[in-house]
């Protein structure tokens, strides 16, 4: 192609394709500007410069090369002309930089311009060069080299010699092109945040800021010490320092956003060659480059693991192998970038990298290594995406940076994770402070004998039709202590408490710590199952109960409340404090529940403070209508008694629902309510103002702000919301942040600061205190405010439970939460550490989106889980049974699988292929002519039904045949017996051939191709052929079922109604099979030897598959074998096949890919009319003994968690609640503006309210499931196109997007378009006859905007010829990758 | 062998320019990392050696006759 003004034209590059990419969805901001400003100590020649720069365009492709589309796919045009203008300014040096300030940031027409120079005199005898390149042409490598050539030039013509510079390749001939950038589209990985704060910008807002840090002379002199060691030098220095940044880089970013397997894109420049690296122009490619950091790991083990994978991916970064889908997979971008500008025609010169202020918006940070020779040394120059970085952390985001590098420096070895952060940290003073000597805090029993004594008539409980006060409270204890001494309880035992919320359970519970005992409650809601279980782990002696309660299946006595008496209660002594108050259960890991101990003096202060802080110390009236198995109600029910107030009980029915919290609402006769998020939404959703109630303690869950907003819109302004945080283990709450309307503006309302004689650290791995904004654990310390630790579990208790570093003599809990500090000290709540989610292997942080969800103003609730999909509702083929979770198996709606229609089709053809016997013999007479041993042939035999046949037919038609058998290390002995009774009775040679490699076979097979079989069938292969070479056989005859031929070679491409000849097909198979053994993997590694070094030896051994000549019902294999020869059904493997790996195969393929490995091979034999339909689905039906899969992973070598289930066929779904109606769309739409597209949950679905558990958390087991079909994408309603262009437009989306219908108002992004999808529908639209930018897609999104761009073309071109070469190698490397599948 | 790797270097690396087996391919400039990673991936194919990371050092790779050094004491190994 040659357009009317270039004089040459070629295709982009896929850097260039990238670049192009990036540009066209931002099409006015200057991410891709590429600016320098060379200051020039000289008042410049402008003729001369003039000339010289000419002659600089003349000589550089690129400054001649603009960018086209032709048919929306866009090119290199190279120009006659330059492409670009050179200015010529005079002005004072302050005008001088706010003219380049602005030139810096034009915007290019690249269809006209792709660079911006000037020459500027500054009229002090001096002079800028001012060069504004677009990367889409050039690179930062190439400024260097267009320098040199211009001062070069520059100094030739003010000589009056012009320079004789050899001319350069140019850049389009430097290096192969690839210019396809239709990749395989991989879901983009969800990108880590840096720090703790909510992503504060939209996506794809390029605003950038360069954060420049000097390494300074000490460090860079420590630097180059270290890089010098043998340690850590590598071939050049520049690896050296690339190797050592990428390590320091990883671990900033895996401290910064904790994750584990952090991913870097690395930028190489991409000149391989000396003709390229003359070459000025667009070399440079980025590639994602990840490593694993362990967190007890050093920075030496990292630096060599970094410097090894870093070796490996050199290697394989050739030029042009960067794809769009690998630029998905970061957003944290490593650049070294060196420049070694001399002096500019013998003048003194300095460069400045002029900065456009924006940044490809996919990268947060771009971490430049800037080293320019004559200027400042090293200088770490953060490009922070300011959407995704506030300015206020960039200092501190820089200062860990140098914290990691010189704990790096000063000791490698040193664990990385573990080293303390710099930087500002509103905690660290405080971890230095004296503790404070504990506050006073009153024993729970001797606050309420107090308050009997000093108003025994004081209302102390309001229940249903009861009010009691103090002393009754007190009297009817002190019965329930003396109850329990009639049944014999001694003190120190543990009571069960089973009662409903009424007076008697505030009696029970005081009358048990009365009498020295410990309560555990047992609520009435729960399942008795689970009471029963409690109350065995937890060995009640006794139980209190009531009568309308069905008795629990304990051998605990129950003592009813309708027995408590007592005669003298008043001189019954307090039996004192050293039991445990109570044992609270939760649920635990494993399932078993897990036994809190509080002893009383947590209790005690823990009453006192929430008396003292929730009451602000006033004798307030508390409800009482949360579960009593959850430490919610401990609050209610304590602090207000012990400390003067009242509480008011809220009977629960058991068996239904517990909606009490709306009847507190309603009541409106109490001061205070503890409620959870969850109930307050409820109460949000249902209720109106309140005036008695004031107070509000959330506890229990994260609280979203929005909701402490609608509370206070909802019940009044009056209302004082306290968000309280504690788990069970630091007894009830130990945090506590009062909700500041209009000052609270985060998605939520943080926890806030521990609580009096309470502690809270956020620490990290090494337990330092982190900096702020940086999310660690969380660890509460304090004076009697833990837990005792967990009943009967040392283990457990000592891993929670260990010494507080910064108090000596205390203990602190791990609470397992992850949490962060505002530079005002107030901590926030970021989710359990344990509720990251994974999906496809990549770490996502569920709270991280219910915090994008909840920043939408009319979204009330949210709660984010992972499910499962396809595993429901799998339709099966009517035909052949194949399942619809096998990938690309689409089950029409006539009930059958494409493969099934698709084989109807071809199989006329198919049949073709095939031949008969007596073809077989010619093969047979052929090979035996081309012997050179004593061997007509080789038979692979691996002892099944379908070799054993081949080789008996075969034995008829020759007697000089080796038989040949892998042994893998489990054949099943079954397998081995009838190979030696079928090759004796046969009278054929046989040999096992193994390997040493075989575990590396199957750990490579299993990581690969998530089976066994492929890794056996290409060593069989392999060992084969190598026998065959030995031996002077020219065939190996395999004993393939026509169901493996179809499976394994016969691709339907093959098929067509062009169709391709058996010749053609045999040739193309050899071409796979060529591609086939020498795609590397552990075979290729450790068996190939010289085997595949040139051609020769397929040329040499043909492989002949039997049953491609034998057509044979099984019932015809099985009569033969039970006739001729003496082969038995092995009965040790549980299926017909021979291999006791097998299950191990299967397994792992069922956990990793999530389907059964056989279910293709099987509907084959199905479609062959080999096995019923039945047949197949029954044997797929198999149970596998996990037990023995484990042993043998150990075995082969295979991590254990390589096997285990992947989350890969997860999806995230997203629940939530809106009062304001906001839809799915509406959601789905503010999800993907605020999050990468990796993180926005597949399912979406609004809810009146979220379920609840008993306790009043979100039950995520009565969450409804979302059907993997419902609104996956927010698809506006269909409205049908108007006007031809629509009309056009829309049948071209859905093309392309694969969509039925496109409507009017569909939008691009939300039918999962992206920049692959625009281009091709430019082109397509071209070849229509439209006209229609790739940008313009983007731009205006909906398909009826996007149409009133489209203008008509009638320069229709010709469609591009098919490229039957290209053709033919894909279908090759399919091939290829089809071989040896079956599983044995 | 050390005129195929002679021949790589010149043609492949330096866009056929020319050089002599002990003159210094990295300390000079001519040859850069990537580039030698090139040359290792071609040592690799075509003798069918492995070159593994912590071999990867200025003293095996500074010259042509450095490699061939190498490569010998590598098979001697």
């Amino acid at each position: 192609m040659t357009s009317s003004e270039g004089t040459a034209d070629h295709p982009l590059t896929r850097s260039q394709s990238l670049i192009w990419q990036g540009q066209a969805l931002l099409p006015d901001a200057p991410i891709y500007n590429m600016a320098s400003a060379f200051e020039i100590d000289a008042p410049l020649d402008p003729v001369h410069f003039e000339a010289a720069f000419d002659a600089l365009t003349q000589r550089h492709e690129c400054l001649r090369t603009v960018v086209r589309e032709t048919d929306g796919v866009p090119h290199n045009v190279v120009l006659g002309r330059a492409s670009g203008s050179l200015e010529r300014h005079q002005m004072v040096p302050e005008a001088a930089s706010v003219w380049i300030s602005e030139a810096t940031r034009a915007r290019f027409d690249l269809t006209q311009e792709t660079f911006r120079a000037a020459l500027i005199d500054l009229g002090n005898g001096r002079s800028i060069w001012f060069l504004n390149l677009h990367h889409l042409v050039t690179d930062a490598a190439s400024v260097e080299i267009l320098f040199n050539d211009l001062s070069a030039l520059y100094a030739g013509f003010a000589g009056g010699a012009p320079a004789s510079l050899e001319p350069p390749v140019p850049a389009s001939a430097a290096l192969p092109r690839s210019a396809d950038p239709d990749d395989a589209k991989a879901p983009p990985a969800p990108l880590p945040k840096l720090f703790a704060l909510p992503r504060s910008g939209s996506q794809g807002d390029p605003a950038a800021h360069m954060h420049v840090v000097p390494l300074g002379a000490a460090r860079e002199k420590r630097l180059a010490d270290v890089l010098a060691s043998d340690d850590f030098a590598a071939l050049s220095p520049q690896q050296s320092r690339f190797n050592l940044f990428s390590t320091v880089l990883t671990v900033w970013l895996a401290r910064l956003a904790r994750i584990e397997t952090p991913t870097i894109g690395v930028v190489t420049h991409g000149r391989p060659n000396t003709a390229a690296r003359q070459a000025a122009g667009c070399f440079v490619e980025v590639f994602p480059f990840a490593t694993k950091i362990a967190p007890t790991e050093s920075f030496r083990t990292i630096h060599d693991r970094v410097a090894e994978s870093a070796f490996d991916f050199l290697r394989a970064a050739t030029p042009g192998t960067s794809s769009a889908e690998g630029q998905r997979g970061f957003n944290v971008v490593l650049n070294l970038i060196q420049s070694d500008i001399g002096d500019f025609a013998g003048y003194p010169t300095r460069m400045t990298w002029l900065q456009t202020g924006a940044t490809d918006p996919q990268h947060a940070v771009r971490l430049n290594v800037m080293d320019f020779a004559g200027g400042d040394g090293i200088e770490l120059g953060f490009l922070f995406n300011l959407a995704q970085m506030p300015a206020a952390l960039h200092a501190p985001a820089a200062e860990h940076f140098l914290t990691l590098l010189d704990g790096f420096l000063d000791d490698p070895d040193q664990i990385a994770m573990a080293l303390p952060l710099g930087g500002p940290n509103a905690q660290a003073a405080k971890l230095t402070e004296a503790l404070d000597p504990p506050s006073p805090a009153l024993d729970v029993v001797a606050g309420l004998h107090r308050q009997a004594q000093d108003a025994p008539t004081h209302p102390a409980i309001h229940a249903d039709q009861t009010t009691w006060d103090r002393q009754t409270l007190l009297t009817r204890a002190t019965q329930v202590a003396m109850t329990l001494d009639a049944h014999g309880i001694k003190p120190g035992a543990r009571v069960g408490v089973h009662l409903t919320r009424t007076q008697d359970l505030p009696a029970t519970q005081f009358g048990i710590l009365i009498h020295g005992s410990t309560f555990v409650p047992l609520d009435p809601g729960q399942p008795a199952a689970r009471l029963v279980r409690i109350a065995e782990l937890a060995g009640l002696q006794a139980i209190l109960s009531e009568e309308a309660l069905e008795p629990l299946k304990s051998p605990a006595t129950r003592i009813l409340t309708r027995d408590i008496t007592g005669t003298t209660p008043e001189a019954y002594p307090d039996r004192g404090t050293n039991a445990p108050a109570y044992v609270i259960f939760t649920s635990g890991t494993s399932g078993i529940p897990k036994g809190v101990v509080i002893s009383r003096a947590a209790l005690s202060r823990y009453a006192q403070w929430a008396h003292d802080i929730f009451a602000k110390g006033h004798p307030l009236t508390w409800a009482v209508h949360s579960a009593i198995g959850f430490d919610l109600t401990i609050t209610s029910i304590f602090a207000p008694l012990a400390h003067g107030g009242a509480a008011r009980f809220y009977r629960d029915v058991p068996g239904t629902q517990d909606l009490s919290i709306l009847t507190v609402f309603e009541d409106d006769s109490v001061d205070v309510v503890k409620l959870t998020p969850a109930h307050l939404a409820m109460v949000v959703a249902a209720g109106g103002p309140v005036s008695r109630i004031t107070h509000l303690v959330l506890g229990g869950e994260d609280l979203p702000t929005a909701l402490a907003r609608k509370a206070t819109e909802t019940l009044g302004s009056h209302i004082r919301i306290l968000n309280e945080y504690g788990p069970t283990e630091a007894t009830v709450g130990c945090m506590i942040h009062e909700y500041a309307p209009g000052h609270d503006l985060e998605p939520s309302v943080p926890i806030g600061a521990p609580a009096t004689d309470t502690r809270a650290y956020v620490l990290d791995a090494g337990l330092n205190p982190v900096p702020d904004e940086v999310v660690g654990e969380l660890y509460i310390s304090g004076h009697d405010r833990l837990a005792d630790g967990y009943l009967n579990d040392v283990d457990e208790t000592a891993e929670k439970f260990t010494p507080d570093p910064f108090a000596p003599g205390r203990q602190m809990y791990r609470t397992g939460d992850l949490a962060s500090l505002r530079a005002d000290g107030v901590i926030r709540y970021h989710g359990r550490q344990d509720a990251q989610l994974s999906l496809g292997g990549i770490r996502v942080e569920p709270e991280e989106i219910r915090q994008a969800a909840l920043s939408h103003p009319g979204v009330g609730s949210v709660d984010i889980v992972m499910t499962q999909e396809a595993h429901r509702d799998i339709r099966h083929c009517r035909t052949c049974g194949i399942g619809s979770d096998q990938p690309e198996i689409a089950i029409g709606a006539d009930g059958d699988c494409a493969l099934c229609r698709d084989f109807g089709a071809y199989q006329d053809r198919a049949a073709a292929y095939f031949s008969d016997l007596p073809a077989l013999e010619a093969k047979l007479a052929e090979a035996r002519a081309r012997a050179t041993g004593k061997y007509d042939c080789i038979v692979l035999l691996s002892g099944g039904k379908d070799s054993t046949y081949a080789l008996g037919r075969m034995a008829a038609l020759s007697d000089r045949i080796l038989t040949l058998t892998l042994d893998n290390g489990f054949i099943s002995e079954g397998a081995k017996e009838n190979i030696a009774r079928v090759t004796n009775d046969l009278g054929v040679d046989h040999r096992f051939l193994t390997t040493e490699a075989m575990n590396d076979i199957f750990v490579d097979s299993l990581r690969r191709h998530s089976n066994v079989c492929q890794g056996c069938f290409k060593t069989i292969y392999t060992l084969a052929l190598n026998e065959a070479r030995a031996e002077g056989v020219a065939m190996i005859v395999t004993g393939l079922s026509r169901g493996q031929l179809f499976e394994t070679r016969l691709a339907p491409e093959l098929f067509g109604p062009e169709g391709s000849s058996a010749e053609e097909i045999d040739a193309m198979v050899v071409a796979a099979r060529k591609s086939y053994h020498r795609t590397k993997d552990a075979v290729t590694e450790r068996l190939n030897g010289d085997l595949f070094h040139d051609d020769q030896i397929f040329d040499d051994i043909a492989f002949v598959d039997f049953y491609r000549y034998c057509d044979v019902s099984v019932s015809e294999i099985y009569a033969f074998l039970d006739e001729k020869l003496s082969w038995y059904r092995p009965k040790d493997t549980g299926r017909s096949t021979n291999c006791l790996i097998n299950d191990v195969g299967i397994h792992v393929h069922k956990n990793r890919r999530g389907f059964h490995n056989y279910a293709l091979p099987y509907s084959w034999d199905v479609r062959l009319g080999h096995k019923t339909r039945a047949e197949a689905r029954d044997e797929l039906d198999d149970e596998i003994d996990e037990a023995r899969v484990l042993d043998i992973l150990d075995q082969i070598g295979l991590p254990r968690d390589e096997a285990a289930p992947r989350a890969g066929d997860a999806k995230l779904a997203c629940y939530y609640t809106s009062a304001d109606g906001v839809s799915e769309a509406d959601l789905r739409r503010h999800l993907e503006a605020h999050l990468p597209r990796g993180l926005v949950p597949k399912g979406l679905m609004r809810l009146d309210a979220l379920p609840m558990t008993q306790n009043g958390k979100v039950d995520r087991d009565a969450l409804p499931p979302i059907a993997d079909d419902a609104n996956t994408t927010s698809r506006a309603a269909y409205a049908p196109p108007q006007t031809e262009a629509e009309t056009v437009l829309a049948e071209i989306w859905g093309a392309v997007l694969k969509f039925d219908q496109v409507g009017r108002d569909d939008n691009f992004y939300d039918l999962g378009g992206d920049s692959i999808a625009a281009i091709k529908i430019a082109a397509q639209a071209a070849r229509k006859g439209w006209a229609l930018g790739a940008a313009d897609i983007f731009r205006h999104q909906t398909l009826h905007r996007v149409a009133a761009q489209l203008r008509e073309d009638h320069a229709v071109k010709a469609p591009p010829a098919a490229k039957r070469a290209q053709i033919d190698t894909q279908a090759r490397d399919k091939l290829a990758a089809m071989f040896g599948k079956r599983p044995g | 062998m050390i005129d195929q790797i002679k021949t790589f270097v010149e043609t492949d690396l330096l866009s056929g320019g020319s050089i002599a087996t002990d003159d210094e391919l990295l300390l000079s400039g001519l040859v850069d990392s990537l580039g030698v990673m090139r040359l290792v991936g071609f040592i690799e194919t075509t003798f069918g050696v492995q070159v593994p990371a912590r071999d990867m050092k200025l003293k095996n790779f500074r010259t042509i006759a450095a490699i061939v050094g190498y490569l010998e004491a590598k098979a001697d190994a």
